[in-house]
C-alpha cells in the first residue's frame, strides 16, 4: 500500500512539473539568420529529438527580423532561443535566460563584396550602398563597428533578411559590400559563393547560444542531457557537418561578457522601437 | 368529310414524330453537354485547389513559422486580391486563427468540400479546402481557403439558357421546314382529296388535278380521266334513276296511303318493305323492320311453322297454300300485343327469285266486337233465363216471342206453350185494358207525342194454368232498333201477392210496436235524420209534464231543452245522463240512443230515465259516506259473524292498525278490547235483541298502548228486519278521562285546600294564643330562673324551713334544667304545627288560570311537609334546595299535585323495596333544586326498588301501574307528565336502576312560555 502510494504520488508530481503536461508545446525559438524555411528545414531533426526526449510537443519558430525576435525574448515567449551571441547575452541579463551551449564552429561575421570586384580597402566602401542582415543581428553590429572602426561611412545600410539575398545584391550590384556570417557565406551555392569574396572578418564571436527560459529552470538537466544526447545522434552529425557548425560545446568563461558592448547596443535599438 | 385534327393527318404524325426525335436528341445533347461542363469543371476546380493549396502553403509557412502575422496576413490579403478565392483563413496549430481574409471572424468555418456542386447552396457557389500546414513534420497550423465558383456556376446557367435556347430555336425552324415540306410534298393529297368529295358529294365536274410527269402528276392524270368518265355513267344512271324514281314515286304513293300494310318478303325470309300502315297497324317503324324475319318478328311463336317446310317450294315456284288466299292469323306487335289480322298473300318474281307480298288488316276489334256481342247476348239469355221475376218479350202484333223461366214456373206452362200466344191471353184482366198496356206506345207514336219508353208498376193479374189470379206489377220497356223504331216490348213483373201479404204484416206490427212505444214505462223519444220528434210515447209526456211544472217551463220549453242536450250527448256516446237545472231544482235523466238508417237519412231513438230520485239517494248516500270517512269516530262495521268488513280512516289512526290488518277475514270487531267474557256475551245479548249498546271500556292499541272508548255498538237490519251487521261507533275518550280524572284530583285538592284553610284558620288562633303564653312563660321563667338558682345556691341555714322542706321535695336543679328544655320542645311543637297549617294551606291553595312566578324551594317544603306522613316512617328526607333558585312562572297548584305525587311514589317505591329484601330500615329520598341558565331543574330520588327496564317506556301512559288494584290508578305520572309537558312546556325524565332506586328530574322554564 505504501508503495502504491508513492507511485500516485510520483505520478501526479510528475504531471505538475510539466515533464509531460498535456497541451505543453515546448517552443525553440531560433533568431532569423536565415529564412524560416531553412530554419525549420535545419532544427527539425533537433525538434524531433527533443519531442521524443521530453515526451511533448516541440515547436521551432523563429521572428520576422532580428528586433522582433528579441522582444519576444525578452517577452519569454520561447523555452530556448537560439540567437546570436549579443542578443543571448542581452537575454541572459534582461530576461533571465541561462546559456546552456553553444556550436563548435568559430562564428565570424565577414564583410562580403564581389569577387571581380575592385574593392581593396575598407575606404572603397565610402559612399557606397553596403547591406546588412537585420539592423540588430550580430554581422550588422560588428559590421556597422567595423566602418566605424575603419572609418567609414557608406551611403547606405540597407537590411535585409537573409545571407542569401545579400549575396545577390551584391552579385547583382546594388550594394557595394554586405555583412554576413562566415558560415552562412560558406552555405551559400558554389555559383553564387565564388562570384564573392571575404573582404574582412571578424575574430571568433559568440556565435549562436542556446539559451533556456527560466521557466524550465526545473528541467534543466534533462533539457541539457537530451541537447547532448541530439548531438551524438546522426541527424546532429549531418546537421552539424551540413550547417558547418561542428557539435556543441560548453561556453567559454566571459564568452557571454565579452558579448556586453553588443548587448547594450541591441538593447538600445530595441528600446528605441519601443 | 370530318375534319381531321392534325394529329390526325400524316403530314402532321410525321412532323410530330420528327420534331419529337430531334427534341430528344436536343435534350440529350444539351444533358451530356451540362453534364460534361460539369466533370470538367470540378477537375479544374479540384486542380485549382490543388494548385492553390502548395502556394498558399509555401508562402505562409516562413511567416508561419516565424509567426509574422503581418506577412501572413498580407500574404492571405494578396492572395485573395487576384481573385478566384472567396476566402482564405490560416489558423497555427492551437486553432486560432492568425489571418483570415473574406471570412466573418465569428463564423465557424465550413467544412472542406466534398465534391463540387455547381448548384446555388446556402454558402453560394464555392468550393472549400482545408490543408494542413506542416514543415519538415512540424505541424505549423490549418489553411483553410474556399474557391469561387460563381463564374462557373454562371457559365453553367448561361450554357444550359443559350442551349435550351438555341434547342428551342432549332425545333422551330425544324417544325417550319418540316411543315413547308410536307404541304409541298402532299399538295397534290389535297386536292385529290377535295376534288374526290366533291366528286362524292356529287359534283360530277370537279377542278382537274395538276398534271405532270411525276408520279403525282401522273395521280393527276388517271384521277381526271377518272372524273369524267364517272360524270358519263352518273348521267346516264341518272336518267335512268329519274325514271325508276317516278314510278316508284307512283308506287310509294298507292303504298303510303293505303290503310292496309303492306310488306314484301324476299327469298331470304327477310322483310324488304314496309308501308306507313305496317308501322300503324304493328308498331315497328320501318328501319326496324326491313331486314328483320318475317315470321320471328310478326307470327307468335307457337304459330310459327317451319321454314323449311313451306319455304323451298315457294323460293322454287312462286306457289304455297296461303299464295293467293286471305287467312285469319295472329300477329305479334312490337309491344307485345297479339292482334288478329286477315292476311293476303301473292308472289311476285323480282330480281332473279320470288317475294312475297303480303297484304295486313287489322280485324282485332272487329272480332272483338263480334265477340263482345255474342258474349252480350248470352249474357242477355243468361239474365232472361236466370231472372227471378217473370220476363216477357212481346212483338209488336202483341205476340209472345220470348218468356223466362220464372214466366213459366209461375204461369205453370211450358216456353213452346206460351210462344207465339197473344199477351191478352195471359191474363184475368180485360183484353182490351191488357192490350192497350203492351201497345201504350203506340198511340203516343202515332201522335208524334214524346214517345215514353216504359211504364213502370202497372198492375195486371196473370192467370196461370189453373186458372189462378196472380197480381203482378208490370214494368214495361220499348225494344227498339237502330233507326229508334219500336220492335216490341219487354215486359217484367214481379208477383206482388206476397208483398201485399207482408204489407199487412208489417202494418200490424207497427200497430204493435206504437203500442209498445207507449207503455214503455221510460220515456222514448224518436227523431228524424233531421232531428224533428217523430214520435214520442206517453213516459215521455209524463216527463215533460212533471218536470215543466217543477222547473217553471212550458212543456215545450222542456222537450226542447232535453231534446238539445240529447242531441249534443248522443253525438259523443250510446249511454248517457243529462240534467235540466232551474234555480235551485235540478232534473236528471239517464238517456240510452240507438241510431237507426231509414231512407231519409239517420234517425235516432232515445229511450229517457228520469233519475232524479236516484240521484238524490245517491248524493245523500255519498254524504254519509264522507261524513263516515271524515268523522274522528272510530266505525267499524262487521258481519252476523262479528268479522270486520268495513272500518273507516278514524278507526285506523285510533287503533295504529292497518286496513290489512283488521279486514283480514277473521278479525273481529271485539278484538284488542279489554273486557272479559261476561261483558262481552252481555253486549252481544243486548245487541242481537235488536238493542244499541252504549258503554265505555278500554281497548288496545298495536302499540300495546290503552286508550279508553266511548262505545255504541247498533245492529243492523235487511228490509226483512233480518240482522246483517253490527255496527260499532267508538271514541276515543282516553284523554278527557285523564282530564277528568286531573280535575277530580284538582277539586278533590281544591276541597282539601278548603278545608285545610278553615282548619288552618282554626287552628291558628288557639296556637297563636299558645304560642304567645309559652313564649310568656319562658319569660317569666327566665326572670324567675336567676332567682331560683340563687335560692339554689344560698346556704339551707340561711333558708325559712317552708323553704328548705320545699327545696327538698322540688328537684330544684332538675327542674332549673328540664324547663328550658320543655319551653324550647314546646316551641319547636308550636312552631311545626303552624309550619304544617301553613303547608297544608300553601300546597291547598286553588290556585287561579294564570301562571304565577312561585318559589319552588319553598311549594317543595310545602309538599314536603304536606305528605311527611306518608315517607317518615320508611325514608330520611334530604333536600338541597338552591338557595338563588328565581322565581318560576307556574300553576302552583298543579306543580304542587306533580310533587306530591313523585314523593309519594318515592315513599312506597322505599316502602316496596323494604318490604322485598325484608328491610326495616330507613331508605332516602333526596329532594334537590338548581338553576341551568334558562331552566330550573328539581331533582327527586329515591332508594326504592327502581324501575324494570321493560316497563319504563310507559310509565308515563295513561291507566298503566305496578301497583295492586286498589292502590293506584295509573294517573298519577300520566297526570304529572301532562301537567309539566303540556301546562308548562318543560320536561319530566328519569333514570332507574333496579333495585337501587329511581331519580326524577323535572325541568321547567323559568320564565311562561
Amino acid at each position: 500500500m505504501k508503495r502504491f502510494h508513492i507511485v500516485i504520488l510520483l505520478s501526479l508530481l510528475l504531471l505538475s512539473t510539466g515533464l509531460a503536461s498535456a497541451g505543453d508545446v515546448f517552443v525553440i525559438g531560433v533568431a532569423p539568420h536565415t529564412s524560416p524555411r531553412v530554419i525549420l528545414e535545419m532544427y527539425a531533426p533537433l525538434r524531433l529529438h527533443m519531442e521524443k526526449t521530453l515526451g511533448m510537443p516541440v515547436e521551432i519558430v523563429t521572428a520576422p527580423n532580428f528586433d522582433v525576435f528579441a522582444q519576444r525574448c525578452l517577452a519569454q515567449e520561447f523555452d530556448i532561443a537560439v540567437t546570436t551571441g549579443h542578443q543571448a547575452r542581452l537575454f541572459q541579463k534582461d530576461a533571465h535566460y541561462n546559456p546552456l551551449l553553444t556550436y563548435k564552429a568559430e562564428f565570424k561575421a565577414v564583410v562580403l563584396v564581389l569577387a571581380s570586384g575592385t574593392m581593396k580597402e575598407p575606404s572603397d566602401l565610402k559612399e557606397k550602398d553596403v547591406l546588412g542582415l537585420s539592423s540588430a543581428s550580430l554581422v550588422t553590429l560588428w559590421g556597422q563597428h567595423w566602418l566605424t572602426e575603419n572609418k567609414v561611412a557608406p551611403k547606405s545600410i540597407k537590411y535585409v533578411s537573409a545571407s542569401d539575398s545579400v549575396a545577390q545584391l551584391i552579385i547583382s550590384g546594388d550594394a557595394a559590400a554586405g555583412f554576413t556570417s562566415l558560415a552562412n557565406y560558406q552555405k551559400l551555392v558554389p555559383d553564387v559563393r565564388n562570384q564573392l569574396r571575404i573582404f574582412a572578418e571578424s575574430k571568433p564571436l559568440a556565435g549562436r547560444v542556446y539559451m533556456l527560459n527560466n521557466r524550465r529552470a526545473a528541467i534543466q538537466k534533462e533539457i541539457v542531457a537530451a541537447l547532448w544526447a541530439f548531438a551524438e545522434t546522426a541527424e546532429a552529425q549531418k546537421y552539424f557537418e551540413t550547417n558547418n557548425l561542428e557539435g556543441y560545446r560548453i561556453l567559454k568563461p566571459n564568452e557571454m561578457e565579452e558579448m556586453d558592448i553588443y548587448a547594450d547596443e541591441t538593447r538600445k535599438m530595441l528600446g528605441t522601437l519601443k | 368529310m370530318k375534319r381531321m385534327y392534325p394529329w390526325q393527318t400524316v403530314r402532321g404524325r410525321l412532323l410530330f414524330l420528327a420534331i419529337g426525335l430531334e427534341a430528344l436528341m436536343l435534350t440529350v445533347l444539351i444533358t451530356n453537354s451540362i453534364r460534361l461542363l460539369h466533370s470538367a469543371m470540378s477537375n479544374q476546380v479540384q486542380s485549382q485547389a490543388q494548385q492553390f493549396s502548395p502556394v498558399l502553403i509555401a508562402a505562409l509557412t516562413a511567416p508561419l513559422a516565424a509567426r509574422d502575422y503581418a506577412t501572413m496576413q498580407a500574404v492571405v490579403d494578396e492572395s485573395r486580391i487576384m481573385g478566384g478565392l472567396d476566402y482564405i483563413v490560416v489558423v497555427d496549430r492551437y486553432g486560432h486563427r492568425i489571418a483570415a481574409n473574406g471570412w466573418p471572424a465569428a463564423m465557424p468555418l465550413p467544412e472542406s468540400s466534398k465534391e463540387l456542386s455547381l448548384f446555388e447552396n446556402q454558402n453560394g457557389p464555392r468550393y472549400n479546402v482545408t490543408m494542413p500546414i506542416a514543415f519538415q513534420h512540424q505541424p505549423l497550423g490549418m489553411l483553410h481557403f474556399g474557391i469561387n465558383l460563381s463564374q462557373l456556376v454562371q457559365a453553367r446557367k448561361e450554357l444550359l439558357l443559350q442551349g435550351v435556347g438555341i434547342a428551342a430555336i432549332e425545333v422551330v425552324l425544324s417544325s417550319a421546314l418540316l411543315l413547308l415540306l410536307g404541304f409541298w410534298l402532299t399538295r397534290h393529297m389535297t386536292l385529290l382529296t377535295k376534288a374526290s368529295l366533291d366528286v362524292a358529294s356529287g359534283n360530277l365536274s370537279p377542278s382537274l388535278l395538276p398534271e405532270g410527269d411525276d408520279d403525282v402528276g401522273q395521280l393527276g392524270i388517271a384521277f381526271n380521266i377518272m372524273s369524267r368518265v364517272i360524270k358519263e355513267r352518273v348521267a346516264e344512271l341518272t336518267a335512268a334513276k329519274e325514271t325508276a324514281e317516278a314510278g316508284e314515286t307512283q308506287l310509294r304513293s298507292i303504298t303510303h296511303s293505303a290503310n292496309d300494310a303492306i310488306l314484301m318478303m324476299d327469298p331470304q325470309g327477310a322483310i324488304s318493305y314496309w308501308n306507313p300502315a305496317a308501322e300503324q297497324i304493328l308498331g315497328y317503324q320501318a328501319e326496324e323492320a326491313l331486314g328483320q324475319d318475317l315470321h320471328k318478328l310478326l307470327v307468335p311463336e307457337q304459330n310459327r311453322i317451319a321454314k323449311e317446310e313451306v319455304f323451298p317450294e315457294f323460293l322454287r315456284t312462286g306457289c304455297g297454300n296461303a299464295v293467293g288466299k286471305t287467312l285469319e292469323l295472329f300477329a305479334t306487335r312490337k309491344d307485345g300485343q297479339e292482334i288478329t289480322v286477315a292476311l293476303s298473300l301473292s308472289a311476285v318474281f323480282l330480281y332473279g327469285a320470288w317475294h312475297t307480298v303480303g297484304i295486313l288488316r287489322d280485324i282485332t276489334e272487329r272480332k272483338e266486337s263480334i265477340r263482345l256481342l255474342a258474349q252480350a247476348k248470352e249474357e242477355a239469355d243468361t239474365i232472361i233465363r236466370n231472372f227471378l221475376d217473370t220476363l216477357i218479350v212481346i212483338s209488336t202484333d202483341l205476340k209472345i216471342i220470348r218468356v223466362n223461366q220464372a214466366t213459366c214456373d209461375l204461369l205453370g206452362f211450358s216456353e213452346k206453350e206460351l210462344i207465339g200466344k197473344n199477351v191478352s191471353e195471359l191474363f184475368h184482366d180485360s183484353k182490351e185494358h191488357v192490350q192497350s198496356v203492351f201497345s201504350f206506345y203506340a198511340d203516343r207514336y202515332h201522335q208524334q207525342l214524346e214517345l215514353k219508353q216504359e211504364l213502370r208498376n202497372i198492375e195486371l193479374c196473370y192467370r196461370n194454368i189453373n186458372g189462378d189470379r196472380l197480381p203482378m206489377s208490370f214494368n214495361i220497356s220499348l225494344l227498339l232498333d237502330d233507326d229508334g223504331a219500336v220492335t216490341g216490348v219487354v215486359a217484367g213483373a214481379k208477383d206482388v201477392s206476397r208483398l201485399r201479404l207482408a204489407l199487412d204484416k208489417i202494418a200490424l206490427q207497427k200497430e204493435y210496436i206504437e203500442t209498445l212505444f207507449d207503455i214503455v214505462p221510460e220515456g222514448l223519444l224518436a227523431l228524424s235524420p233531421s232531428r224533428e220528434v217523430m214520435k214520442q210515447n206517453q213516459a215521455f209526456k209524463q216527463i215533460l209534464h212533471t218536470w215543466s211544472k217543477r222547473l217553471d217551463m212550458t212543456p215545450e220549453e222542456c222537450a226542447c231543452s232535453l231534446i238539445e242536450k240529447i242531441l249534443e250527448r248522443q253525438a259523443e256516446n250510446d249511454t248517457f245522463t243529462l240534467h235540466i237545472r232551474r234555480d235551485d231544482t235540478t232534473a236528471y235523466f239517464r238517456c240510452s240512443s240507438t241510431v237507426i238508417a231509414v231512407l231519409e237519412g239517420i234517425a235516432s231513438v232515445v229511450s229517457i230515465e228520469d233519475i232524479t230520485e236516484e240521484r238524490k239517494a245517491e248524493e245523500e248516500r255519498r254524504l254519509l259516506a264522507t261524513v263516515i270517512e271524515q268523522t274522528g269516530d272510530s266505525v267499524i262495521i262487521g258481519g252476523t259473524d262479528e268479522v270486520i268488513q268495513y272500518v273507516n280512516p278514524a278507526a285506523l289512526k285510533n287503533s295504529g292498525f292497518s286496513e290489512d290488518e283488521l279486514i283480514d277475514g277473521i278479525s273481529h270487531i271485539f278484538r284488542d278490547v279489554l273486557l272479559n267474557a261476561s261483558v262481552i256475551a252481555e253486549l252481544r245479548n243486548t245487541v242481537t235483541n235488536g238493542l244499541i249498546w252504549h258503554g265505555h271500556y278500554k281497548s288496545r292499541r298495536k302499540d300495546d298502548s290503552i286508550i279508553e272508548e266511548d262505545v255504541t255498538i247498533s245492529p243492523v237490519r235487511n228490509e226483512e228486519g233480518e240482522l246483517t251487521h253490527y255496527v260499532a261507533i267508538k271514541r276515543d275518550i282516553t284523554e278527557m278521562i285523564l282530564l277528568q280524572r286531573q280535575l277530580l284530583q284538582a277539586q278533590k285538592l281544591e276541597a282539601i285546600g278548603q278545608l285545610a284553610a278553615g282548619i288552618a284558620h282554626e287552628i291558628n288562633t288557639p296556637m297563636q294564643y299558645v304560642q304567645n303564653n309559652v313564649s310568656f312563660f319562658e319569660m317569666a321563667f327566665n326572670t324567675l330562673q336567676d332567682l331560683l338558682v340563687e335560692v339554689g345556691k344560698t346556704d339551707r341555714s340561711q333558708l325559712s324551713a317552708e323553704i328548705t322542706a320545699l327545696l327538698a321535695t322540688i328537684e330544684l336543679d332538675f327542674l332549673l334544667k328540664e324547663i328550658p328544655e320543655s319551653i324550647k320542645e314546646t316551641h319547636d311543637g308550636i312552631n311545626r304545627v303552624v309550619k304544617i297549617v301553613s303547608a297544608m294551606k300553601q300546597f291547598s291553595h286553588p290556585g287561579g288560570n294564570d301562571k304565577v312566578a312561585t318559589d319552588l324551594n319553598r311549594a317543595l317544603d310545602s309538599t314536603i311537609t304536606v305528605c311527611r306522613n306518608e315517607w317518615k316512617y320508611v325514608a330520611e328526607m334530604i333536600t338541597d334546595f338552591d338557595p338563588d333558585l328565581p322565581l318560576v312562572c307556574c300553576f302552583p297548584d298543579q306543580l304542587n299535585q306533580v310533587l306530591l305525587n313523585l314523593i309519594i311514589n318515592a315513599s312506597h317505591a322505599i316502602q316496596d323495596h323494604n318490604k322485598l329484601d325484608a328491610r326495616d330500615d330507613l331508605g332516602r329520598i333526596t329532594i334537590g333544586t338548581r338553576k341551568d341558565g334558562t331552566w330550573v331543574e328539581i331533582q327527586i330520588s329515591d332508594t326504592g326498588s327502581g324501575i324494570p327496564e321493560a316497563i319504563q317506556q310507559r310509565i308515563f301512559d295513561p291507566f298503566f301501574t305496578t301497583k295492586e288494584v286498589g292502590k293506584g290508578t295509573g294517573q298519577g305520572l300520566a297526570i304529572a307528565h301532562d301537567i309539566i309537558v303540556n301546562k308548562h312546556m318543560g320536561s319530566i325524565n328519569f333514570s332507574s336502576t333496579l333495585g337501587e332506586g329511581t331519580t326524577f328530574l323535572i325541568r321547567l322554564p323559568i320564565l311562561s312560555a
